[in-house]
């Protein structure tokens, strides 16, 4: 009955919706409930049963850089039907962020499993065992129309005043290279789509449902209001729940007028992650002090330009080094590639360039033969200086936090040990290598991103003094455990209040793709700001009292807010048989927001750490006497608000990987993924170096 | 729609006899036979397939398939035994090559499902624990129908041809599996790489040999490329049961370089991969029966 | 094919092809929530069930092989009372599997605990970290697994009161 009240109080209309079951997940603690009111997605399927629904699969195309010339397809029944690109009466493109992507393409295909058309019939068994048998014929495209790799963004970045370069400085380069993978979600990607009346029902787990409602409106010419997203639940490693969802949802949309019978439509989630070469030049002195650096990074973002410009926003705050230095310019150039385009990909640049940077000051240690945690405490400097990408921030902590988990690793020695495989010592077979790295992370878009998406939220004041918030992020009960928690800490009163998140139907407000942690590490802090003020306005406010905010970070100077601490000491050994990478132990320190939930902070570090060290191509140690292992160390750090540390994670775990994997074998590239036959070439030349 | 059209119709006799009679009862149509079904369930577009009429014949419920007995001389298992009944039930008598070789095939959760014979009878790749029971000299009961049904014992080298394709009468059931009980002096298993997700970066290599004082009186070598087959042959034997121990370093590499060159002779190039992973083994095995031995004599 | 059999505890008869994987059933014919996340045979680990209390990969077996036989899912098993002493031995070892394979993991750590918990043998370390392998997603290190096994088996002895030897 409560629950029902609570409903009327924030104004919810049971509409068309039929209230079969309302999942409420309650979280009792400190006297206080947080009611998590969630109308799932429940909706008028009486009407509904198997055998009038069509199913549909994808059918893409098997090559790049290639002119379909024939699609042969097999005799087709009544009861099939297929949805081509000429189907579309607009242009059959999607708008995502700044640019424009192909829902179908018959003509030409830039990337393999672009796709080509959608294939319909009674069930997904028929329809699959049909698909199989259309065969694509492709021809070559002609030079003129291959993609122009010039076409991208250039942008630079300098620090600081040259020093000249005297005869006694050293000059330390290092170049990284990180080769585009495609990922395909284990699970496969369901889009159901029926009609109701007036409206269009798109039942689709997204990471962005306004993409999807903005995008099917113009592509069907139909009003936005009259579609209603429903955002199922995912499980995303690398958000790849941004763009083929929407495809998915534009395809299977069509699909249902046509029909004028609800469509299930399925295919794979994939992700692309971009090729990155990142090439650094620092000049030392003789000391081993860097003086002026140099950094080149060259980003092949796949077919479509989609947003070049929010890569190269992410990339620069990454790229700045923690050491102290005179001067410091970095130029970052995106191009095209035959692949499919890149616009989040799990890191959309961050991780990658502070991979760069991490893995380079441990070469700058190395060659200068000084322990890297002794190099680090020498030139490490306490304040990062101001970019109009990320603000002035002081990292003092990151050294203790180094020195917290070297301590625990007993890296000083082991890294003393480790050294001696190179030279004389190659020979034995002692192939164990440790590595440390450390750095500040953000998270979510920029906010030009933001701003140019119109992100929003709303906050309101019920009459009885309860909170409630809509926003378009998926739910979850640690979402709901974290609003609770930041919203009443900031309505600093005594009142014994609820705190309740509204189930957005898709229709009333956008807050903008939940892309790199941005529900976790940037809207939170986003939410405290509008608490404050609501908590502010209150007074003299007549309840219910909204608040609608931006979720972007436009109240702060910068692009990027730091979001906390991270330091990273990976141990590892090569299977000489194998050729694996085989992580033994990992130690991780993390400063951050002051009341964060311990458990999901944990979690999501250990999540972040192992997955990104399986993408790394390494496995993990499951010998009795030592099976893999990870510590993980919290502090709290001044930032105040609950964040996340996955951007800084993915890189620092990258960096500790490859630095340590140069330790074990000194001719190995500095390249990800490392694959066996690379561990085993770098292998052979062990001992051979010199 | 597709269920009514399409599934295949399954037959689960109770007994030989009466898995005779459904052989008998499709003499023109070959039946598909059963065992555990992991291999077949993991191939790509298992489900939804175009099999036509497809007959299945699921030996799960056969129980002669699923008797083990042993003796002093030698365990014999039904064809439908899980690989981990085997390495529980035999584990203080089987040789511990055997043990050794179902411990490393996949988790205890997946090895409850493969059985004895269908992991004999793969078709998409070769399995290790094919080639160590080869060495073990285990034996085969094959089952064929030629008029009425016959039944037959096989050495097990003999029902794969060089390449290690299965190499039986269409239809016949691998119902039995025999294996002597010795232990050997000195037994050595490895695998590296996943034989069903990356085939031709994997391999494996078994050996089992009598050991004398000063070298080695007996051996039994044998080399599995997943996605090649089988290189095992009396010469590589002689080869390493001549062998003077503790080998040394330049024995050691002629020994090397002449196995290297006998599977490309005998089999086929092996990856890059495969060939650097066979020479980390080939290693480790030699430097394992060194310690050994010098332990034994010091 | 007609196909009868048990899934948390409620007894179905279904029409489906004889050779759908047990997976598929589960998610397409049964719309079973906890299974909506696995792949299609390429052993992810994510689409363990219980098939006559012990942990199958739902996708590598049939649906004939099924008739007659008691499936339990996450959905299923998170309404009993075993199923505390895994979420406890989670939340004291704080070591939570991510939600994409949360049902798969506590449903193999069920069926390890079922193997051991009459409490006749040791648990066998070497092969609970092998079975820490069954689950494809990188979330959660082998040490923490084992030591949630070794959690939840103690919890279980403890709530079912059983003396080892």
């Amino acid at each position: 009955m409560r629950k029902l009240q609570e409903l009327k109080a924030v104004g919810l209309r049971p509409g068309s919706y039929k209230l079969a079951s309302f999942r409420t997940a309650a979280v009792w603690k400190q006297g206080f409930l947080c009611v998590r009111l969630c109308l799932m997605a429940e909706h008028m399927r009486n009407s509904q049963n198997k055998s009038n629904k069509f199913y549909g699969t994808m059918i893409s195309s098997s090559r790049a850089d290639a002119r379909i010339t024939d699609i042969h397809l097999p005799d087709l029944s009544e009861r099939y039907f297929t949805l081509r690109r000429s189907d579309f009466e607009t242009d059959a493109v999607l708008n995502v962020a700044s640019g424009f992507i192909p829902v179908l393409s018959e003509d030409k295909i830039m990337y393999v499993h672009q796709p080509v058309m959608a294939l319909f019939g009674p069930d997904i068994e028929s329809v699959e065992l049909l698909s199989r048998q259309i065969s694509i014929e492709y021809e070559d495209l002609e030079e003129e129309n291959l993609l122009s790799i010039d076409e991208g963004e250039s942008e630079s970045l300098t620090i600081g005043t040259a020093q000249e370069v005297t005869e006694d400085m050293r000059k330390v380069t290092s170049t990284v290279r990180i080769s585009p993978v495609s990922y395909t979600n284990d699970a496969k990607l369901r889009c159901e789509c029926w009609q109701e009346g007036e409206k269009l029902h798109i039942e689709v787990p997204t990471q962005w449902p306004a993409l999807i409602r903005n995008n099917v409106a113009r592509l069907l010419s139909v009003p936005a209001s009259s579609i209603v997203v429903h955002q199922m639940p995912y499980q995303d490693r690398h958000d790849e729940y941004v763009i083929p969802p929407a495809i998915l949802a534009a395809t299977g949309a069509l699909a249902t007028l046509k029909a004028g019978l609800p469509v299930v439509l399925v295919s794979q989630a994939q992700s692309a992650t971009p090729e990155i070469v990142i090439q650094r030049e620092t000049m030392c002195t003789s000391d081993g002090k860097p003086v002026n650096e140099e950094c080149t990074v060259t980003a092949k973002l796949g077919a479509f330009s989609l947003d070049d410009r929010e890569f190269i926003r992410q990339c620069m705050p990454g790229l700045i080094p923690n050491y102290q230095f005179s001067h410091f310019h970095a130029t970052v150039t995106t191009m095209r590639s035959s692949r499919m385009p890149c616009l989040f990909s799990g890191s959309s640049g961050y991780a990658d360039a502070l991979f760069s940077t991490e893995y380079h000051a441990n070469e700058i240690a190395a060659s200068f033969e000084t322990p890297p945690g002794q190099w680090r405490s020498y030139v490490s400097s306490f304040k990062r200086p101001f970019t109009d990408y990320i603000p002035s921030a002081d990292i003092s902590k990151l050294a203790q936090n180094s020195a917290l988990i070297a301590e625990k690793s007993d890296f000083s020695r082991k890294w003393a040990s480790y050294s001696t495989q190179s030279g004389d010592f190659s020979l034995l077979s002692f192939t164990r290598g440790i590595a440390l790295a450390s750095g500040l992370s953000i998270a979510g878009v920029s906010t030009s991103l933001a701003k140019k998406a119109d992100s929003q939220a709303r906050i309101t004041l019920t009459e009885k003094g309860n909170v409630t918030l809509l926003t378009s992020f998926p739910p979850s009960d640690d979402f709901d455990n974290i609003v609770r928690k930041t919203v009443l800490h900031e309505m600093d009163e005594e009142t014994e209040r609820d705190v309740i998140i509204l189930d957005n139907d898709g229709t009333s407000i956008d807050s903008g793709p939940d892309v790199l942690s941005r529900q976790f590490g940037q809207f939170p802090g986003q939410l405290a700001i509008a608490a404050a003020k609501l908590n502010q306005e209150k007074a003299n406010a007549e309840l219910p009292y909204s608040i609608v905010f931006s979720c972007d970070e436009s109240l702060m100077p910068c692009e990027f807010e730091p979001r906390g601490l991270a330091s990273i000491i990976i141990e590892l050994s090569v299977d000489n048989m194998t050729f694996k990478p085989v992580v033994l132990e990992v130690w991780v320190c993390v400063s951050c927001g002051a009341f964060i939930s311990s458990r999901m902070l944990k979690s999501t570090v250990r999540q972040t750490v192992m997955s990104t060290l399986c993408d790394c191509g390494a496995s993990f140690s499951a010998s009795q006497e030592r099976p893999f292992r990870m510590n993980i160390f919290t502090e709290e750090w001044n930032s105040g608000y609950i964040t996340d540390m996955t951007q800084a994670l993915r890189g620092l775990t990258k960096a500790a990987f490859v630095s340590a994997l140069r330790q074990t074998l000194a001719s190995i590239p500095a390249s990800l993924p490392a694959s066996d036959s690379v561990v085993e070439a770098a292998y052979s030349r062990r001992g051979k170096e010199a | 729609m597709y269920a009514e059209l399409r599934s295949p119709n399954i037959h689960e006799p109770e007994n030989l006899t009466s898995y005779t009679n459904i052989i008998q009862g499709y003499k023109d149509t070959v039946p598909f036979l059963w065992a555990g079904g992991t291999e077949i369930m993991s191939e790509e577009d298992f489900y939804p397939a175009d099999r036509g009429s497809l007959e299945v014949v699921s030996l799960t419920r056969i129980e002669e398939l699923h008797h083990f007995l042993r003796n002093d001389r030698y365990a014999e298992f039904g064809a439908m035994v899980p690989i981990n009944d085997i390495a529980q039930a035999g584990k203080l008598v089987l040789p511990r090559i055997l043990l050794d070789t179902i411990n490393s095939t996949a988790t205890r959760t997946v090895r409850e499902r493969i059985t004895i014979g269908g992991s004999l009878c793969t078709k998409r790749f070769k399995t290790s624990l094919s080639s160590t029971l080869m060495i073990l000299d285990a034996a085969v009961e094959l089952r064929y129908l030629k008029k009425r049904m016959h039944s037959k014992w096989f050495q097990l080298s003999r029902i794969y041809d060089k390449n290690g394709r299965l190499e039986i009468p269409q239809g016949a059931l691998l119902s039995k599996v025999r294996i002597a009980i010795q232990q050997y002096d000195y037994q050595y298993f490895r695998a590296a790489g996943n034989p069903m997700s990356d085939p031709s970066g994997a391999c494996s290599m078994a050996l089992v040999a009598r050991l004398e004082q000063s070298g080695i009186s007996y051996a039994r070598i044998i080399f599995t490329l997943p996605d090649k087959g089988f290189c095992y042959n009396r010469e590589l034997d002689n080869l390493i049961s001549g062998l003077h121990l503790p080998v040394s370093i330049s024995a050691y590499s002629q020994l090397e370089d002449y196995v290297m060159e006998y599977i490309k002779n005998n089999l086929t190039q092996p990856s890059a991969l495969q060939e650097a992973r066979l020479k980390g083994i080939f290693h480790d095995m030699i430097k394992d029966i060194n310690e050994k031995v010098l332990c034994l004599t010091g | 094919m007609r196909i009868e059999l048990t899934v948390d505890g409620k007894y179905l008869a279904l029409s489906v092809s004889s050779d759908k994987p047990l997976n598929l059933l589960l998610q397409e014919d049964l719309e079973t929530r906890s299974l909506t996340d696995c792949c299609n045979c390429a052993h992810c680990g994510k689409c363990i069930v219980l098939l006559d209390g012990k942990a199958v990969l739902s996708c590598l077996v049939p649906s004939f092989e099924v008739r007659g036989r008691n499936v339990v899912t996450f959905d299923g098993f998170s309404k009993t009372r075993d199923y505390r002493d895994i979420e406890k031995a989670y939340s004291s070892m704080q070591a939570w599997p991510c939600d994409g394979c949360y049902a798969a993991r506590t449903l193999l750590i069920e069926s390890i605990v079922r193997r051991y918990e009459s409490g006749s043998s040791d648990l066998d370390e070497e092969e609970v970290l092998q079975e820490a392998m069954l689950v494809s997603c990188p979330c959660m290190d082998y040490d923490s697994f084992l030591k949630v096994v070794k959690e939840s088996l103690m919890n279980r002895r403890k709530r079912k009161n059983v003396r080892r030897a």
